[in-house]
């Protein structure tokens, strides 16, 4: 799988996502690239970033060729995203866990067994991320405490006090959730954290 | 419309291939219906890590996470923030449905434990009794303290001891007092009355709402399924609904509805009919829910 991204491609991409700023365009990129992500994290591929960096690339190489689109962006890189799927499940990659794999729970098991120092390091990553940002960690903690019912009257409570209706208030907490899982993503990459900060305010 | 039901049988790979795949096709082409998902998606962890899907389902969804390293940080992130949270002092709590001081597990002097267990006890009792037998406890418990008790002290007790009696009869008169459960007869909607105004109005201590759905014609279904919509989205449904009949309201399709999925705000109940084991949607009931 190729990393390389011709610049006229690039730009070719970046057009048809938003002819007139390239800055709305860079975010109609990263909107869609998280799509892909999802899109291949729900279909159970091992790499979803991989895929989904695949996909865009062959997307841009074909609007640098020459495409005339009847439909969206997003809808013409399904099609891309399907058939780059079905190419990674065919390829006998050791870390693949296609459908049906007969030792995926073998695989599994073992990978449930998680590193007691990946998980200590994930837990300062997280404490690095919560002073990031307090808000919004305080707002995910009290989300998510209690069980049950009570769980059930602490959100409509929490709801009521920010203005809310509950489901804006799951829509507000699950993007809180994704900056704090960029966030996350990028302390355990290894990237320090005034890095982290200044990327993702 | 696609339904929350189908978005999270999609995210449990449930969905036969031709179902996912529409799924997938609006997932791109809406990005309301991609917003949808990564809620429930994450809902569906959260779910997981508590312990609340059914063994299947985890499996399938732990199956999934382990696939990538990405699921396997959403996982670890979602036990992180559970755990956090559990250890987190509560900040924001329902009122509790006895008074506070009852629930509290800070130490009493025996007095107060004493008068403590004796208030407990009557909780669940009328609430005239309640005002007599504990006025008389006052009456009795009052006078023993101030052999051994300085006059101030006591008058600051008795003082603290009616505000909580006061709670408590407060707290006893609202449950006996408020419905467990409201009934409300609905008409359907005709075209020529689309801004008609339904409002419903329940006090906060009402656990069920019963709808009764007049389906405007003949009964003819075999079953009927209710399904409840506020903003676009479907937060409920219910199926295998029988239709009955009462003398002042003749054929009607009751719908019980747990308030505590409800906040206020405008909701559409959509009543669908299942023949020959499909359905169909037979009438709309839009109503306004405004919780007191």
């Amino acid at each position: 799988m190729s990393r390389e991204l011709p610049q006229a491609a690039w730009d070719a991409l970046l057009d048809a996502l938003d002819p007139d700023s390239r800055e709305r365009a860079g975010d109609a990129y990263l909107e869609l690239q998280e799509r892909l992500i999802r899109f291949f994290e729900w279909r159970r591929a091992a790499m979803p970033e991989e895929l989904a960096f695949e996909t865009l690339r062959r997307l841009a190489v074909k609007f640098e060729a020459g495409v005339e689109l009847t439909t969206s962006v997003k809808s013409f890189a399904l099609g891309f995203a399907r058939r780059v799927l079905q190419e990674h499940w065919r390829k006998p990659v050791e870390t693949e866990l296609a459908p049906g794999d007969a030792d995926r729970d073998q695989k599994s098991a073992q990978a449930e067994k998680m590193d007691l120092a990946a998980k200590e390091r994930l837990a300062r990553c997280l404490e690095l991320c919560a002073q990031g940002d307090p808000a919004g960690y305080e707002l995910l903690l009290k989300f998510h405490q209690f069980d049950g019912r009570d769980r059930i009257n602490q959100r409509k409570k929490l709801a009521e006090d920010m203005g809310k209706t509950v489901n804006a208030l799951r829509i507000e907490a699950c993007r809180r959730r994704k900056q704090l899982r960029r966030r996350l993503d990028q302390c355990l990459d290894g990237i320090q954290s005034d890095e982290i900060f200044g990327v993702f305010p | 419309m696609i339904e929350n039901s189908i978005l999270k049988k999609y995210l449990l790979d449930e969905l036969d291939a031709d179902v996912r795949s529409s799924v997938e096709d609006q997932m791109f082409a809406d990005d309301e219906v991609f917003e949808r998902l990564t809620v429930i998606d994450d809902e569906l962890v959260e779910a997981y890590v508590r312990g609340e899907l059914t063994s299947a389902q985890g499996q399938r969804l732990f199956r999934r996470l382990n696939s990538s390293r990405r699921g396997r940080r959403t996982l670890e992130l979602m036990v992180q923030l559970a755990d956090r949270a559990r250890e987190a002092k509560p900040v924001v709590q329902e009122a509790p449905a006895t008074a506070p001081w009852i629930q509290s597990d800070e130490p009493h002097p025996s007095f107060w434990g004493e008068m403590r267990q004796l208030l407990q006890d009557f909780v669940s009792a009328p609430r005239a009794a309640l005002v007599m037998c504990s006025l008389t406890a006052l009456a009795v418990t009052l006078p023993m303290l101030h052999l051994s008790r300085d006059i101030d002290t006591l008058a600051g007790e008795k003082a603290v001891l009616t505000a909580q009696l006061d709670a408590l009869q407060e707290s006893v008169g609202q449950a006996s007092l408020a419905p467990v459960q409201a009934a409300f007869s609905l008409r359907p909607l005709v075209r020529a009355e689309e801004n008609r105004e339904t409002r419903l109005r329940l006090s906060p201590a009402t656990r069920s709402l019963e709808l009764r759905l007049d389906p405007g014609g003949l009964v003819t279904y075999d079953a009927f399924r209710a399904r409840l919509r506020t903003r676009g989205e479907e937060l409920w449904q219910n199926e295998e609904l029988k239709s009955t009949e009462s003398v002042d309201q003749g054929f009607f399709i009751p719908v019980v509805i747990p308030t505590e999925i409800l906040s206020s705000g405008r909701y559409e109940l959509i009543l669908d009919g299942r023949a020959e084991d499909r359905y169909r949607e037979v009438a709309r009931y839009p109503f306004d829910y405004d919780q007191e």
